[in-house]
């Protein structure tokens, strides 16, 4: 008899574990979205980054479970990722996989940049890496329109590189900073970077930048020094050549020839045309429910 | 001093016995080898997850070996009464307190020495298979003040436990109260923290509770795991004033753990 009722029993757990396990597949995954920071105030600081590590994974799979059910992530279930991530962040400061995935998921389509960054800068005390800062350098001038904060952070992502005599982000730092008008600010970097850089072929491209961006501090002297004699701004670069303020038949290291545009910015067809950031992306952007 | 010796070979042959013991340590091979399979979700730090994972289950193992190792050996004395055949050698009561403290002491020096170094193996052996894009060194010196930190830790806990014997029949209750005491112990430091951040947001008498709590509790976390990889530094000085109250609140608590032993009916 008590034979029969153990076999009975355990037949009970088994339908009651199977019907369990089908209601748990329907649960909303958003219950396992790690929540605000205060809730794991009392539980012991040495288990954090374990909390942290799990937290990330239901994330993980609660924003793959959204895109794959509808292909994209909504606004309210970005902001459910985004507050899930930012306590998470506090769990586990240095784990890069939690700025890595913030990176992921919250930017490009979710378009939650300043969040994004908010979260990241969190993890500069932590990690010297230097994708880190090059992220919020990217988020700054691609997204954010924010070229001399862009090219701050580019430039933070340079020196933590333990490559840093092997990279070629000095380049992008300097266009950045060419963007903002920092000409000088722009060359120093470069000038920094061919001093300390072993690879021949880098030091080799970081020259030519250099050489373009001289070429464009002349052409801005140039037109000051023609604003001062003729009381007015040149029209192109021609009129600068026709005074012999610089020598003509200028080109930027591409072989692309030098313009003004109307806003009196010194451009160039190759290497110094318009930077295509974020206002440019035809992305999916947000979407609503 | 004779009898510490012969505190710490009875503690140590008795906890070899227990099958709980051989559990525990089932148990934690089990916990590395999960480590090993969580670790496959992170998708660029896969040495930190690693380290994470298998130090926070390593913590938790020695935490509830001091906890329970402790309450046994000590419940048990009095159920099986081997109390009263240690305390008719010749030992006073006291020394009866002192000696299983030190027979507990050294059990958890040796289990934290073995099982961090088991660890400290599975995760160097394991880093090995992460690819060298996604991989961290691990700096094996700096296992020592972690292990001597976890070490502190545990018998700082057992202590808690010890003194909560000295006047509680029941093992439940001893149980309960130290997982209390353990949880607000390693807890105090955040909340301190969190209360001093935001003071402005709390009442004083919130304020003034949590101060007097900070400096009531015994401080039970231990030092990261990041410092494995580089990515924390010991803060020294801390260190050490951590360090030096955990010590010299464990003495207190086993000291006053005597004196009320001493004074009850067994």
């Amino acid at each position: 008899m008590k034979v029969f009722l153990i076999l009975i029993l355990i037949i009970v757990n088994l339908i009651t574990s199977y019907g369990l396990s089908k209601l748990v597949k329907e649960d909303d995954p958003a219950i396992f979205l790690t929540q605000h920071i205060g809730i794991f105030l009392p539980v012991s600081k040495d288990f954090h980054t374990l909390l942290g590590n799990m937290g990330l994974i239901n994330t993980l799979a609660y924003a793959g479970k959204k895109t794959e059910e509808k292909g994209y992530i909504s606004k309210e279930e970005a902001i459910k990722i985004y507050r899930s991530l930012d306590t998470i962040s506090l769990l586990n400061t240095s784990f890069f996989d939690v700025y890595y995935v913030t990176n992921a998921l919250l930017t490009w389509d979710a378009e939650m940049y300043k969040e994004a960054i908010e979260i990241e800068k969190r993890g500069l005390a932590y990690i010297k890496d230097w994708r880190l800062p090059f992220y919020i350098g990217f988020n700054y001038f691609f997204f954010l329109n924010d070229n001399e904060r862009g090219a701050y952070y580019i430039k933070l992502a340079m020196e933590y590189d333990k490559h840093k005599r092997n990279n070629l982000l000095p380049l992008l730092a300097s266009r950045l900073y060419y963007e903002e008008g920092k000409i000088d600010v722009a060359m120093g970097i470069l000038r920094e970077q061919i001093r300390v850089i072993k690879d021949e072929r880098l030091k080799e491209a970081l020259k030519k930048r250099l050489e373009s961006l001289k070429k464009i501090k002349a052409i801005y002297d140039a037109i000051n020094i023609f604003e001062k004699k003729f009381g007015r701004k040149p029209n192109n670069i021609r009129e600068l050549e026709e005074a012999k303020l610089i020598p003509p038949g200028l080109r930027d290291s591409k072989g692309g020839k030098f313009y003004i545009t109307k806003e009196g910015k010194v451009r160039s067809e190759i290497e110094f045309r318009y930077l295509h950031t974020k206002k440019n992306y035809r992305g999916k952007g947000i979407h609503t429910d | 001093m004779g009898y510490l010796r012969a505190f710490i070979y009875l503690v140590f042959k008795e906890s070899i016995k227990r099958k709980t013991f051989y559990g525990t340590l089932l148990l934690f091979l089990l916990t590395l080898l999960i480590s090993r399979v969580l670790m496959s979700f992170a998708l660029q730090d896969l040495t930190k997850s690693l380290i994470d994972f298998s130090f926070a289950f390593l913590k938790f193992f020695i935490m509830f070996i001091a906890l329970f190792v402790t309450a046994d050996i000590m419940a048990d004395d009095l159920r099986k009464r081997t109390v009263y055949i240690l305390l008719s050698k010749n030992i006073t009561r006291e020394e009866y307190i002192y000696g299983r403290f030190t027979g507990i002491l050294v059990l958890l020096l040796i289990a934290t020495i073995v099982l961090s170094f088991a660890t400290l193996l599975f995760s160097y052996i394991n880093n090995f298979t992460i690819q060298p894009a996604y991989r961290k060194d691990i700096v094996l010196i700096n296992i020592i003040p972690f292990m001597f930190s976890i070490w502190i830790k545990s018998f700082l806990l057992s202590s808690v436990v010890i003194f909560f014997f000295s006047f509680i029949d029941s093992y439940i209750l001893i149980i309960f109260s130290s997982l209390i005491v353990y949880m607000a112990g390693s807890s105090i430091e955040n909340i301190y923290y969190f209360v001093e951040l935001y003071s402005d947001k709390f009442t004083a008498i919130t304020r003034y509770t949590v101060t007097l709590m900070f400096y009531l509790l015994p401080n039970m976390s231990s030092l990261s795991s990041d410092i494995l990889i580089n990515l924390a530094e010991v803060n020294i000085s801390k260190f050490l004033l951590d360090t030096l109250k955990s010590v010299s609140y464990s003495a207190l608590l086993i000291l006053t753990a005597g004196y009320i032993f001493k004074r009850r009916d067994l």
